[in-house]
C-alpha cells in the first residue's frame, strides 16, 4: 500500500463516517421540526435552514464517497467496447472533465467561501462561509480519492460501468 | 460556447466520465472558452441549484423505502396482492402489478422496486410454471408502471427543476399509474386466456383474505399517511418524508425489531450515497441549465420545430422518444435531471402545461427504464431471474407496447393527469 492509498482509505473512513452522523442529524431535524409544527403547536424557527445546509454538507460527502468507492452514475457502453488506446483517451478525458470542474470547485469555491465570511444567514446567523465551504472541501476530497485511483488500477476497466443496484435507478 | 458546453458533455458522456462531473467539466470548459462569464458561477450555481427544503424531500423517501424493505415487508405486501387478484385467470402476474403498486406507494426508487419484487414474485411464478424470460418480464413491466405512483424521487427532483408542487405531482399519478396497470392487467388476463399454461388458479379462502390483510396493515399504514397528509394539504412533500422516516424508525426498531446499529448504518450511508449522487446532479443540471438559457438554446430549438409545425404534437412525439431513449440509456434519473433544462423551456413555449408535462416525462423515464437492450431495470429483472436479456426482450416486447401506447395516452390527453391534482386544489 502507497501512503497515497493508505491517506485516501483513512480518509474515505473519516468520510462514511461524517457523512451519516451529518444525515442522521438532518433527518433528526426535519422530524422535529414537524413535530413541533403539528404536535407542540410551536414552529422551530432554525430547523429548516440548519437542515439544509447540513444536507448539502451530508450530500457533498456522500458523493465524493461514492467517488471512492467507485458507484457513479455513468455512461459505459461506447468506453467498454473499446481497444486499449480508446480506454487511455477516455482517462485522459476523464481527467481534463474531473481536473477542470474540480479546479473550480476548488478556486472559485474558495473565493466564493472568502468572500462570504462577514455574511450571516437570515434565521441562524451562521456565516454563509461555512455552508459554501462543503464546495472546494468536496473538490478536495474527490481530488484526492481521483487521484488514489489513477494510482492503483486502471480507472477505466476496474471502474463498474454502472452504479450496481443500489435503488438509483430513479 | 455552446457548441463547446455541448459537444464537451457528449465527448466527455461517452468517454465514461461520471455524469455529474461531465456536467460541470463541459460547463467550466465552455466559460473558459468564452472567457467573459467568471467561473465564480460554477460554485454559485451548484449551491443555489441544492440549497432548497424540498430537495430535503429525497434523502427522506430514500431512507424510508430502505428502512420498510428491510423490515421485510416485500412478503406481506405481494401476499396482500395474491389474495385481491391471485385467484383471477393470468392472476399471478396480476399479482405482480397490484404489489408494485403498493411497493412503488413505500418506496420512491423504481429499480429499488425491481428487485424487491423480482427477488419475491420471480421465484413464485416459476413455481407455478412460468418460464423465466416471462417471469423477468412481467416483473419488468410492472416496474415500469410503478414509477408513476407516488411518492417518486423524480417527481421531487422535477418539482424543483421546474417549480411545480411537488404535491401536485404526486396527486398527478395516480390516474395515469392506475390506467398503466390495467391495461397490463388485461393483457395478462388475455395472454392467459390464449395460453392455458398461463392460468394458475386458487381461490383464497375468506381467512386467508383476513390474515393477509391483518399482516398488511403496518406497511401500508405508510402511503396512507403520506398521502393522506400530502393529499389534504396538511404536509408538504418533504414534512410526509419526515413522518414516513419517522414511521418507517418505528416499524424496523420497536414493531419488527430488525434494524438494530449496525444495519441503520449502513442504510444511512446508502441514502448519503445515493442522494449526494442526485444532488451533484441537480446542482451541476442548474448550471448547465443557466448556461444554455444564457445562450437561448431552448428558444432557438423550440423555434426549429416551430418552422415545421406550430402546434404541440410534433414537439411532443419527439420529446417522448428522446426521453425514452436517453431514459434508458443514462439509467433514468440522470437522464431527467439533463433533459428538464433543455424541454421544459420548450414545453412551455408550446404552451404544454408544466405539471403534465413532468409525469409525461417521467412515465417516459420509467418504460425507458426496461428498453431493450440497456435499460437499467430490466438488466436487474434479467439478473434476478438469471436469464439474459435478450431472451427476456421477446416476451417483454408486448408489455412494453401496451405500456408505450400508454403513454401516448397519457401525452395527448392531459385531463388523465390534471384531474385528480384539480379536483384535490392542488393547482
Amino acid at each position: 500500500m502507497t501512503a497515497l492509498s493508505k491517506l485516501d482509505a483513512a480518509v474515505a473512513r473519516a468520510e462514511r463516517g461524517v457523512a451519516v452522523a451529518l444525515l442522521a442529524v438532518t433527518v433528526t431535524l426535519v422530524i422535529l421540526q414537524v413535530f413541533f409544527r403539528y404536535v407542540l403547536n410551536s414552529s422551530l424557527s432554525w430547523s429548516e435552514e440548519a437542515a439544509r445546509y447540513l444536507f448539502i454538507w451530508a450530500a457533498v460527502l456522500g458523493f465524493s464517497s461514492s467517488v471512492e468507492a467507485r458507484r457513479l452514475f455513468r455512461f459505459d457502453m461506447v468506453a467498454q467496447r473499446l481497444p486499449r488506446a480508446g480506454a487511455a483517451v477516455c482517462v485522459a478525458l476523464y481527467a481534463l472533465a474531473t481536473v477542470g470542474f474540480l479546479w473550480a470547485l476548488i478556486v472559485s469555491g474558495g473565493a466564493l467561501v472568502a468572500g462570504t465570511v462577514s455574511q450571516t444567514s437570515p434565521a441562524i446567523r451562521l456565516p454563509m462561509a461555512l455552508p459554501y465551504a462543503a464546495l472546494p472541501v468536496g473538490g478536495v476530497l474527490i481530488g484526492l480519492h481521483f487521484l488514489a485511483s489513477l494510482g492503483g488500477a486502471s480507472l477505466g476497466g476496474g471502474a463498474p460501468g454502472r452504479a450496481p443496484h443500489d435503488g438509483t435507478g430513479a | 460556447m455552446t457548441l463547446v458546453l455541448s459537444l464537451g458533455f457528449i465527448v466527455f458522456l461517452v468517454a465514461n466520465v461520471p455524469i455529474a462531473l461531465a456536467l460541470g467539466g463541459a460547463a467550466v470548459l465552455a466559460l473558459l472558452w468564452e472567457g467573459q462569464i467568471p467561473l465564480l458561477v460554477v460554485p454559485q450555481r451548484i449551491f443555489t441549484g441544492v440549497d432548497s427544503f424540498p430537495l430535503l424531500a429525497i434523502p427522506l423517501f430514500i431512507l424510508a423505502g430502505e428502512l420498510m424493505e428491510h423490515s421485510g415487508i416485500s412478503e406481506r405486501l405481494v401476499r396482500l396482492a395474491q389474495v385481491l387478484v391471485g385467484w383471477l385467470r393470468g392472476g399471478i402476474g396480476m399479482t405482480v402489478v397490484v404489489a408494485e403498486i403498493f411497493f412503488s406507494g413505500i418506496s420512491g426508487s423504481t429499480v429499488a422496486d425491481t428487485s424487491a419484487l423480482g427477488t419475491t414474485m420471480i421465484p413464485a411464478m416459476r413455481r407455478a410454471g412460468y418460464s423465466a424470460p416471462r417471469a423477468a418480464a412481467i416483473v419488468s413491466a410492472a416496474s415500469g408502471m410503478g414509477i408513476l405512483v407516488p411518492p417518486c424521487i423524480n417527481m421531487v427532483v422535477y418539482g424543483i427543476m421546474a417549480q411545480v408542487s411537488i404535491a401536485a405531482l404526486f396527486a398527478a399519478g395516480f390516474l395515469p399509474a392506475f390506467v398503466m396497470a390495467a391495461f397490463l392487467m388485461a393483457q395478462l388476463w388475455l395472454q392467459a386466456r390464449r395460453d392455458p399454461a398461463l392460468v394458475v388458479q386458487t381461490r383464497p379462502s375468506a381467512r386467508d383474505m383476513a390474515s393477509a390483510l391483518g399482516r398488511a396493515v403496518v406497511p401500508l399504514l405508510m402511503p396512507v399517511l403520506i398521502f393522506g397528509g400530502i393529499l389534504s394539504g396538511v404536509f408538504t412533500a418533504t414534512e410526509a418524508g419526515a413522518v414516513a422516516v419517522a414511521y418507517g424508525l418505528l416499524v424496523g426498531i420497536v414493531i419488527y425489531r430488525v434494524i438494530d446499529g449496525r444495519r441503520l448504518y449502513t442504510i444511512l450511508l446508502e441514502t448519503a450515497r445515493v442522494s449526494g449522487q442526485i444532488m451533484l446532479l441537480v446542482g451541476t443540471a442548474s448550471l448547465f441549465a443557466w448556461l444554455l438559457s444564457s445562450q437561448r438554446v431552448p428558444q432557438e430549438l423550440s423555434a426549429l420545430i416551430k418552422s415545421v409545425t406550430s402546434g404541440p404534437i410534433l414537439f411532443l412525439l419527439l420529446a417522448n422518444l428522446v426521453m425514452l431513449v436517453l431514459g434508458a440509456v443514462l439509467d433514468g434519473l440522470p437522464a431527467m435531471i439533463m433533459l428538464v433544462p433543455v424541454l421544459l423551456p420548450m414545453a412551455t413555449r408550446f404552451n404544454v402545461d408544466p405539471l403534465h408535462f413532468g409525469i409525461v416525462l417521467i412515465a417516459n423515464i420509467g418504460v425507458g427504464l426496461f428498453l431493450p437492450p440497456v435499460g437499467l431495470g430490466l438488466i436487474v429483472a434479467a439478473a434476478i431471474g438469471r436469464v439474459s436479456v435478450t431472451e427476456v426482450a421477446p416476451v417483454l416486447f408486448p408489455y412494453l407496447a401496451t405500456m408505450m401506447a400508454t403513454v401516448l395516452v397519457i401525452t395527448f390527453w392531459p385531463w388523465l393527469t390534471l384531474i385528480v391534482p384539480s379536483a384535490l386544489g392542488l393547482r
